[in-house]
């Protein structure tokens, strides 16, 4: 049986639970910041050969939301760290321009600003990387937040193997399949053309 | 010849003639009197919140207590404009915004926002921007949009004169002193909890709910008219949530709207106006405050019950968790 609890309601004292989403502490005591359940973990015992240290529960509150829009989360913000998918709408040869439309596969409420500078691309030869050889406009691209940006963009980081593009459309307008880490091809006239592609899975 | 198209400029008028409105003489009728309300001073008028009802904004909610009728939306956390001249923020930037609808107030209003209802607008953002917990969502921006749909507030005209004009005093024409002031505390009161209840509903972290409140001190009219100081003080009567009708022998001297965190007992905004003097070392502002506190007080009740509502909706519906009560209960007011 959950109840629901609403923003201001004390949970408990700070001694007895590990504070999780949803809420804050006040006075000592944890206090829910959301509407919604509270969702308590099982507290972990972590035995060592030492000592046996004993984690006191994490204490959050969930809102709980419609089945029906359950991926699209409209408070998300990207944050340093999160895996987020976009696509690229302009490139020059410092930097690629991306709209980022999913943060760790939640579709995010509108589409946030984001760029890719020339030496956030891959991890290594860093100084030989061309943004026209790895994106085009257009182009989904898996990316990392490695920082909150300026006013208007978050910096996204493409250097590892599972990042880069993960769709494409050739020049000439067909979907391109990849081939290697840095090469697409063309599903309908084999064209090769240059990508930073990431690892498929 | 084919028909002439029809003028896509203008509002047109009915193909066919129309005719003037007839009304019955509002003299043989007794409804120019305002009903007096029956409920004891310290009792606030019953209120109607409901959240979730815009599908197109993060958050919504919709607030009726009595001839008050407003609805909020709230937007974001959404990124900040493109432009250059917002820097960057580390914490949510926070925009309110009241908007009477033209029809209103009993005196019909323009379409671009005037003096009141960016000073009640500005009010609101006061009462929210502590409670929430804006360093969660930096480089985003949340807005507040307030829509009065009716109030019995007068329209700004009638506001400004009486504020220019100052002082209690002061011979008023057809309405009667602080009128204005306990029309729009009335109306922010509401906007502070319906847009609470609008933040809780988006999903947006608070430290706490806030929930508006309002109360008035009146004295006796005989009282008011003698200029001496001994007997003014003597038995004052304060009412929570006042009608814009005194009531009957009785004149107003002040007005408190205050918007405040029950759960941690402060005060985020507080607007008196009138006038408020001592008495036996206690300070009648602490007295009015202490009316406009238990005021939101009361109304917090209906705006926990109303932020839970939708929340248990999607409970019941989704079955994450059995369905603990069946139908939705209302909240009786009691003082």
């Amino acid at each position: 049986m959950t109840s629901l609890v609403v923003p201001g309601q004390p949970l408990g004292p700070v001694s007895a639970y590990i504070p999780g989403p949803g809420v804050h502490t006040f006075n000592g005591q944890i206090v829910a910041s959301l509407v919604g359940q509270v969702v308590t973990s099982p507290q972990a015992t972590t035995s060592t050969s030492t000592a046996t240290t004993t984690t006191p529960p994490t204490i959050s509150v969930q809102k709980p939301v419609l089945t029906t829009d359950e991926e699209t989360n409209a408070t998300l913000l990207p944050e340093v760290s999160s895996t987020v998918l976009c696509r690229i709408t302009r490139i020059n040869s410092r930097q690629a321009t991306a709209s980022i439309f999913i943060v760790n596969n939640h579709i995010c409420g509108d589409e946030f600003q984001g760029v890719i500078r020339v030496q956030d691309v891959r991890l290594t030869e860093v100084d030989k990387v061309k943004i026209f050889n790895s994106f085009r406009p257009g182009d989904i691209v898996r990316a990392r937040v490695i920082s909150l940006g300026d006013q208007s963009n978050y910096y996204l980081s493409t250097a590892s193997n599972e990042l880069g593009v993960i769709m494409a459309d050739s020049e000439m307008g067909d979907p391109m399949y990849p081939i290697n880490w840095r090469e697409m091809k063309s599903t309908r006239t084999g064209v090769v053309e240059e990508r930073k592609v990431a690892k498929p899975f | 010849m084919a028909a002439k198209a029809p003028d896509r400029r203008r509002n047109n008028p009915p193909s066919h003639g129309t005719t003037p409105p007839v009304f019955l003489s509002s003299s043989s009728s007794g409804a120019v009197k305002p009903k007096q309300s029956s409920r004891p001073p310290d009792e606030i008028r019953k209120i109607f919140l409901r959240t979730g009802l815009i599908s197109s904004v993060t958050g919504s909610s919709f607030l009726e207590i009595a001839p008050l009728k407003l609805s909020v939306s709230v937007l974001g956390p959404r990124p900040l404009p493109r432009t250059s001249s917002t820097p960057f923020a580390a914490q949510a930037i926070l925009t309110t915004e009241v908007k009477f609808a033209p029809f209103a107030s009993t005196v019909r209003r323009g379409y671009i926002r005037d003096s009141s209802e960016r000073d009640l607008g500005s009010r609101l953002y006061q009462a929210l921007v502590g409670a929430i917990r804006r360093e969660l969502y930096p480089k985003s921006r949340i807005e507040v949009v307030v829509t009065i749909l009716d109030s019995e507030d007068e329209g700004d005209d009638v506001n400004t004169v009486y504020i220019e004009e100052g002082k209690a005093t002061v011979e008023t024409k057809f309405w009667d002193a602080g009128r204005s002031e306990r029309a729009l505390g009335v109306v922010l009161a509401g906007c502070i909890t319906a847009a609470s209840a609008a933040l809780a509903d988006a999903g947006i972290e608070m430290f706490d709910l806030v929930s508006g409140g309002v109360a008035t001190s009146f004295v006796d009219e005989a009282n008011s008219k003698g200029k001496g100081k001994g007997h003014l003080v003597s038995n004052k009567l304060y009412v929570r949530d006042p009608a814009i009708a005194p009531p009957g022998g009785k004149t107003p001297l002040a007005t408190c709207v205050l918007g405040y965190m029950a759960a941690r007992d402060e005060i985020s905004e507080l607007w008196i106006s009138g006038k408020v003097g001592t008495k036996n070392g206690t300070t009648e502002m602490d007295e009015l405050v202490d009316e406009a506190i238990a005021a939101a007080r009361s109304a917090r009740g209906v705006l926990n019950e109303a932020a839970k509502e939708r929340v248990q909706f999607i409970v019941d519906k989704t079955g994450t968790a059995p369905p603990s009560k069946g139908e939705t209960t209302d909240v009786e007011m009691s003082g």
